[in-house]
Parts: structure tokens; sequence; C-alpha cells
């Protein structure tokens, strides 16, 4: 109870700050989730996904790259003292096509969303 | 005695709290989760696929063509720091600053590296020994 009635304190202070980042959009579950490797080719998977931020030539194949990233950002400034935390999690999705452009893997992450704002003494 | 210096002292930390002559700063930083689905400790070279290894570990960070061209590296990779630093920093005299300042930091960038022959089945790992964190929500599929 202390502490946080203590992390409350700190947090009304005008010596605190937040920021958050976002690179690109987020990641759609479905529509990861509705590729079907084996017969989706890279023209339904850019048709599903949009463009990827990164294509890779692997041999006879390629791999294309998605990614969503959130960075979160707390700290505060005490006089003397500063701590700052920084939290940084994807989405991420890889997709990998044979010589034919047709999808024959993908792995994918969905984790974004657990970017925390997390300052030390009060994180985990 | 005791009392002036304490005084002293207390003036001293005043002094320089004031005009920011010292400062300390701790830093905390995370970059991504580490793989660590239970199936990952069951990968194996000459036998694991890359669906398998998709499943476990999911998304890498960093897929890259290997020397040779015929096969593939993948890279997954996670940061955990964290780290001080003190700064003190003096006026000499007009235009002249002196300052000092020291940092202690652990940068524990970790990552494991996956190389797969050209038909996707696993040929080496590298960086196994990192695999011994907590779970997270992966998926994939493959043929």
């Amino acid at each position: 109870m202390a502490i946080r009635f203590a992390a409350l304190f700190l947090c009304l202070l005008p010596a605190c700050f937040l920021s958050s980042t976002t690179t690109n959009q987020a990641l759609d579950a479905s529509a990861i989730a509705a590729l079907r490797p084996g017969s989706s080719t890279a023209q339904e998977v850019a048709t599903q996904l949009g463009a990827p931020v990164q294509v890779v030539e692997l041999g006879r194949g390629s791999a294309w790259l998605y990614e969503h990233v959130r960075e979160k950002q707390a700290g505060i400034f005490l006089l003397l003292v500063a701590v700052n935390g920084v939290d940084a999690q994807a989405d991420r999705c890889w997709v990998f096509f044979d010589e034919n452009n047709v999808l024959t893997h993908l792995g994918s992450n969905l984790q974004a969303d657990q970017a925390e704002y997390d300052v030390p003494p009060f994180g985990d | 005695m005791g009392s002036t210096r304490f005084c002293l002292a207390v003036l001293a930390f005043g002094f320089f709290s004031l005009t920011s002559c010292v400062s300390f700063t701790y830093n905390e930083v995370a970059v991504n989760q580490p793989p660590a689905h239970p199936d990952a400790n069951g990968l194996e070279v000459g036998t694991s696929t890359l669906s398998d290894c998709l499943l476990a570990l999911g998304a890498p960070t960093e897929v890259e063509e290997d020397e040779t061209g015929d096969g593939a590296i993948l890279t997954w990779s996670w940061i955990r720091e964290d780290g001080w630093s003190l700064r003190i920093s003096i006026p000499l005299t007009r235009g002249v600053t002196g300052s000092f300042q020291y940092a202690d930091a652990e940068n524990m960038l970790r990552h494991l590296r996956l190389d797969f022959d050209p038909n996707w089945v696993l040929r080496e790992i590298y960086g196994r020994e990192n695999l011994v964190l907590p779970a997270t929500e992966t998926g994939s599929t493959g043929l």
C-alpha cells in the first residue's frame, strides 16, 4: 500500500515523464491466421498484410518481415537522482516463400501489447 | 568538531544539489521477449525442421542467407540491460568546468542463432544456453 501511494505521489510530481513510441501498424492476428502454407501466394500475403518492412533473398526463395514495435519509457527526476525504464516489444511475423512465390512457412509473435511503463524501483 | 563537519557536509550536499553538479542515474532497458517455449529444448540438429523451430520459438528477429548461399540463418535476440551512472560537474573558472562520470552497466544482449540447410532442416544451433527463461505465446505454421 505504501509503495503504491509513493508511486502515485511520485507520478504526480512534475519531474515524471512517460513516452510511447510506435513503429508501423499493429499486425492483424486474423489476417496472419488466414494464411495457408502450401497454398497462399506472395500476392495473397501482400493483399492480407500489406507491404513488408524487409525482404530477404534466400537461395531460390525469399522471406518477408512484418513488424510493429511499441516502446514505452518512464522516468523520474528527483534532484540528484534520476531513474529511467524502457520497454520495447514487437509484433513480428516472418513469411517464407519458395521459388514459385508460394508460402512455405510462417512464424509470428504478437507481443507489442506487452510493453509496459516500468520505473525501476516500482517495476518487476 | 563533529557537528561542524556534519554541517559542512550538509551545506556541500545542498550546494551541489541546487546547482545540479551531482547526478545519479539508474536505467533499465528491456527489448523483445526471450524465446522460451517448452518445446525449444527439444530442437535437434539434423532432425528438427523450420516449422518445428518457428513453432517453438516464434518469429525470429533476423533472417539472412548463410555464407555458402545454400541455407539460411535465423536469429532470435533480446536485451535486458540495467546500469547506473554518477556524474559530477564543478565550475572551476569562468568558462571552464571540470566533470567526472562513472558508469556501471550490465548489458545482456542474448541471442539464439539457428543454421538451416536448403531443405530447411536444422544444421547448427548457436546460443542454446540462453534458453532458460519464462514461456511466451508463439504461433507458427508450415508445410
